[in-house]
């Protein structure tokens, strides 16, 4: 009963902010089939293949976008501890 | 008492979770069921069950275990909106029946004929067409010393007479009538009795056919040796003086099945699949028919079936099935069933105060009294197909709450082509199948286990158990912090009609859908479309032999490098910033 109410509250609480939102709307076609566009791009190099090395430089380009990711998560991470005064922050 | 508290609160917790992580994970089911095994020479009469109109959701490609025997010569269709219960599709006040096209497949069997001349086979065709519709029929047929002794039941029939070079196709055969006229060199009487049994006797070098007018549904054939033809098609048989007498019918089926599904795309337009089983099989005996389903986010709208014997390219058509027009509507008209790995089905949810919605589970056992009270009150129950609110009567089929769900089918069709349910006040058969049965198949609904009964717990210590004082301690505290499923399951289930409907979670089913294609490694280069200016060509060929190879392949060797340089750079700059240190080849 008491998970029950506790659950129940979280439930209500999320259906609470889920009905901000619009409902009747519906995703342009053009960010549904976003995929597709990129696919068109993405066909298009393949025929350059023998020019560039796409395997080598997909991966090189993600690592470097997973190290900005992380980097700028670590320091998003560092700017809040230093708010807070339980772990040394200055609040 | 502290720590004891503490593990319940625990237990509790781990309880919430394992209780959600399945409900999350159950995989979706699939969309089309097809028997595993089909006979060609339909003894019993049974149909091919081909649920239509069933969300596909997750891919799955398994058969959902629902239903279908398994014939070919009664192929039945059932659609319409899925319930909780899964298979009971054909309860749900959507069903339409629908008369199609089904082969039906020839033997010779000496065990009625015996002492008559061998069979043979139209230009070794041994297949023919019998479409189907409305009313009833019945051939059965026996064959004995060079008399054909037939007996009809039919509501549209003709019979004729060949011989070897003239053929008489009466056509004064209707819908209600049975004749039959033999002119020419046989001596066979006018008419056929519809009810009785008819003896022609049957010239060596003569050919009786007899064919339906195309409307014999679900096809009784009472012998399997049985000759029948519908439509245009008919079925002949010769003696062995007959030029066209080609004795030799198949012994057996060695050959590929195929079934091909044609899906509906929430896009509006269709793709197909197919599957195919090799078979081997004696004649008269059960065929495969591999099972197929449709992509995710798709449903089956039309299935049909086919037979190819080894060593021959010719598909033979073993039936077919396909679904109203308004299945076809169905992505279109509730794309939010069809455009994720979602799958919805027909529930019944009681109104609350401020709107609130409570579900009245699988066969509507929360809501007894749901029907009186919405028919003096139809505000106060809702029914819906995921997020899709639909007329109350299309969950007329929880009308019997708690027991099952039922046929809703009014038999009706709205002007719009679609089939209208049945009244929530419509009387509950009696009395009540029990088990609930497919309308259908006659195969029995699964129902759900009774959630109320596996979740009995009783809260106090009972029997030898009221001695034990740690009972008194621990039962209550299970009861109190230990969830029920159903009441999970009905809280997920309203936070997810909630945010199903919302604009993020739009987008993230969007998004969630998008697949993206790396490029492969060509040489063809870019093609250049001048238009009207001029035709079509490539620039930057680089396939061995092309005169730009040579430079193409330094291009990729010192491209490679260059952009590997520069991550190394640009990673060790991004990692270092944490640190404080610039990275490599930075002026700190």
């Amino acid at each position: 009963m008491v998970t029950e109410w506790v659950f129940d509250v979280f439930v209500s609480l999320a259906a609470f902010v889920g009905s901000w939102f619009v409902v009747e709307w519906e995703v342009a076609p053009f960010f549904v089939n976003f995929d597709s566009t990129i696919n068109d791009v993405l066909d298009n190099l393949s025929g350059v293949g023998a020019w560039v090395d796409w395997g080598i430089t997909f991966t090189v380009v993600g690592a470097v976008v997973l190290a900005w990711i992380v980097g700028l998560g670590v320091k998003l991470v560092r700017q809040i501890a230093a708010h807070l005064p339980v772990i040394g922050g200055s609040g | 008492m502290q720590r004891l508290l503490v593990t319940s609160l625990v237990a509790s917790f781990l309880a919430v979770v394992l209780a959600v992580l399945p409900t999350s994970a159950t995989p979706a089911q699939a969309v089309v069921a097809f028997a595993p095994g089909s006979s060609l020479n339909n003894p019993a009469n049974a149909p091919i069950l081909v649920q239509l109109g069933i969300v596909s959701g997750g891919g799955a490609t398994a058969a959902t275990g629902a239903t279908a025997a398994a014939v070919t010569t009664g192929v039945a269709g059932t659609l319409g909106f899925k319930t909780v219960v899964g298979t009971s599709v054909a309860a749900v006040g959507l069903m339409t029946l629908k008369g199609v096209e089904a082969g039906l497949f020839l033997q010779t069997d000496p065990a009625h004929s015996p002492d008559g001349p061998p069979a043979g086979w139209l230009n070794g065709v041994n297949t023919v067409t019998l479409t189907l519709g409305s009313g009833t029929a019945t051939v059965a047929y026996s064959y004995d010393a060079g008399v054909l002794t037939t007996s009809i039941v039919h509501e549209s029939g003709i019979s004729s007479c060949y011989n070897s070079t003239l053929e008489y196709l009466v056509t004064s055969g209707a819908r209600g009538y049975i004749g039959a006229v033999y002119p020419g060199p046989c001596t066979h009487p006018t008419t056929l009795d519809k009810t009785s049994t008819t003896t022609i006797a049957m010239p060596s070098d003569g050919v009786l056919a007899l064919w339906g007018g195309g409307t014999i549904p679900n096809q009784a054939l009472t012998d399997p040796a049985a000759w029948v033809a519908g439509g245009a098609n008919r079925l002949v048989f010769f003696g062995p003086d007959h030029p066209a007498y080609q004795p030799g019918a198949p012994s057996g089926y060695l050959g590929t099945i195929r079934t091909t599904v044609t899906c509906a795309l929430s896009s509006g337009g269709t793709t197909y699949v197919e599957a195919f089983a090799e078979v081997d099989v004696p004649q008269g005996d059960d065929l495969p028919i591999p099972p197929a389903s449709c992509p995710p986010g798709s449903i089956a709208i039309f299935a049909a079936f086919d037979y190819r014997a080894t060593g021959t390219t010719e598909w033979i058509g073993i039936g077919s099935s396909e679904a109203p027009d308004f299945v076809n509507d169905l992505p279109v008209s509730y794309p939010d069933c069809f455009n994720t790995v979602r799958e919805c089905v027909v529930e019944l949810w009681k109104v609350g105060a401020g709107g609130s919605l409570t579900s009245c589970g699988p066969i509507g056992q929360y809501c007894p009294d749901w029907a009186r009270e919405a028919t003096m009150n139809p505000e106060a129950y809702r029914c819906a197909y995921g997020p899709y609110g639909l007329d109350l009567a299309n969950c007329s089929m929880y009308r019997n709450p708690g027991v099952g769900v039922l046929p809703n089918d009014s038999g009706e069709t709205a002007p719009d082509g679609k089939p209208v349910p049945l009244p929530i006040t419509a009387p509950v058969p009696d009395p009540l199948p029990n088990p609930v049965t497919d309308p259908l198949t006659g195969a029995p609904v699964p129902l759900p286990t009774p959630q109320a009964e596996a979740e009995s717990r009783e809260c106090f210590p009972s029997g030898w158990g009221v001695i034990n004082p740690f009972s008194w301690v621990v039962m209550p505290l299970q009861c109190a912090f230990q969830p029920r499923t159903s009441v999970l399951e009905d809280s997920l289930g309203k936070l997810d009609r909630t945010w199903s409907r919302t604009a993020p979670a739009k987008i993230i089913a969007a998004v969630e859908a998008w697949e993206f294609v790396p490029p492969v490694s060509g040489c063809e280069g870019i093609l250049v479309d001048l238009f009207f200016l001029g035709p079509p060509f490539y620039i930057m060929q680089a396939c061995p032999g092309d005169m730009l190879a040579d430079l193409a392949m330094w291009s990729r060797i010192f491209g490679a490098v260059v952009i590997t340089v520069y991550g190394v750079l640009a990673i060790t700059r991004h990692v270092g910033r944490i640190i404080g240190y610039g990275g490599l080849g930075a002026d700190d």
